[in-house]
């Protein structure tokens, strides 16, 4: 696999970052992303792991407190700017698509 | 009837799949997951039941740690919000269990889990598929060298053990080299196919190789300590069986320390250390034993 990590974003990945736009629960990630997509994306626990600790890694999500097993995050400045830019390229291809069908 | 059968568990650990698979068909036997050992896994019997089992991966998980790791605790949280309850975790490998007839799946990212296994398969099985691999051509070309020029005090009995030998070397280098280029096939194939939005690739090509190759061992073994006897050889025979016991013996004795020094809670790195240095001592007192038993009688000469 030759693209670099997290340069373009799946979708999981992508609903995961959004729920950390405010501090929010990894327990609560997974029913907040079937929430918001209607429930077309679902994000597996094996998966929400995983996809925290990478973000965490690097350095794209922050732990901001930690309740008996409840476990908060926010989105630093650098997922921010990643979750930016994976909008721009969705809005990019869209507008292509507009373009290439009205033709 | 019994209630606890032990199954020799030939699976790799990146085969999630097979295993998944092989755990559900047990249960809808009857038989449930107890304890994982080192070559043998327990089951408890138990009533027919449609049980999913599913395995995800935690990469820092070590058979060294004495508790979950502060990840194995989070996703054990996250998996219980999903109706998942935790079996059992298998070096890096975690396996848990639902009876929902719709579970939400472990993993739904199939780009993650393939990054999450080859990270995982990086931390163990990689490093010792590569050792096992060096081994075997340190020994051929040990027992090679010994068999091609033979000390002159070596008689038909040594001879034919350095035959043996070289056959275990090339045997131990052909599983090597199958484990370590099926993981880079299936890893290269799974690679392909998540980019074309598919799932990780089967990877159940190497079951039936080992189990051949472990075959041909037990019978090369079999027939060369035949042919001992046969040829009056009782002393290296002997010593041979005695060699064999005390490996199996070593390898029961250092599980049952690593599980024992896991209750002291100290850290991995110590845990490590402590089942190196027992497994030095415990070799040093086993082998020495058996040379001693042999030499006092005679057996070898």
């Amino acid at each position: 696999m030759p693209r670099e990590k997290f340069q373009t974003l799946t979708e999981q990945m992508f609903y995961i970052l959004l729920c950390m736009r405010t501090e929010c629960c990894g327990m609560d990630m997974m029913r907040r992303a079937e929430e918001m997509t209607g429930g077309r994306v679902s994000v597996g626990p094996g998966t929400l792991y995983n996809l925290l600790d990478q973000f965490s890694a690097a350095g794209m999500i922050r732990e901001t407190s930690v309740e008996g097993r409840r476990r908060s995050y926010l989105l630093t400045q650098k997922g921010s700017q990643a979750l930016r830019k994976e909008y721009e390229r969705l809005c990019q291809m869209t507008e292509d698509y507009n373009r290439v069908t009205e033709e | 009837m019994k209630n606890v059968k032990y199954y020799f568990w030939d699976y790799l650990l990146y085969d999630f799949a097979g295993v998944e698979e092989r755990l559900s068909a047990l249960a809808a036997q009857g038989w449930y997951l107890d304890k994982i050992g080192a070559m043998l896994w327990k089951f408890r019997k138990g009533e027919p039941r449609a049980v999913t089992y599913a395995v995800t991966y935690v990469p820092e998980a070590s058979e060294f740690n004495a508790s979950p790791t502060k990840g194995q605790r989070e996703l054990e949280t996250y998996c219980e919000e999903a109706g998942w309850t935790k079996v059992a975790d298998w070096f890096q490998m975690q396996i848990y269990a639902t009876e929902q007839p719709s579970p939400l799946p472990l993993e739904t990212d199939e780009k993650l889990r393939l990054i999450t296994i080859h990270r995982s398969m990086r931390k163990n099985y990689l490093p010792s598929s590569i050792l096992l691999a060096v081994i075997g051509v340190m020994l051929l070309i040990m027992q090679g060298s010994n068999l091609l020029s033979p000390p002159s005090y070596a008689g038909a009995t040594l001879r034919s053990t350095y035959l043996v030998g070289v056959l275990d070397a090339l045997l131990l280098l052909m599983m090597s080299g199958v484990n370590l280029g099926g993981y880079y096939f299936w890893y290269r194939k799974s690679g392909e196919q998540v980019e074309r939005g598919g799932g990780c690739a089967r990877a159940s090509f190497y079951r039936g190789f080992n189990k051949a190759a472990l075959t041909a061992l037990l019978i090369l073994m079999i027939y060369w300590l035949g042919s001992m006897l046969a040829g009056s050889d009782l002393g290296m025979a002997v010593y041979i069986v005695g060699y064999m016991a005390v490996i199996s013996l070593l390898t029961f004795l250092l599980k049952k320390i690593q599980r024992g020094l896991k209750r002291f809670g100290l850290s991995r790195g110590m845990n490590i250390f402590l089942t190196l240095l027992a497994d030095l001592v415990l070799a040093f007192i086993f082998i020495g034993i058996l040379i001693y038993v042999v030499l006092k009688t005679g057996l070898l000469f």
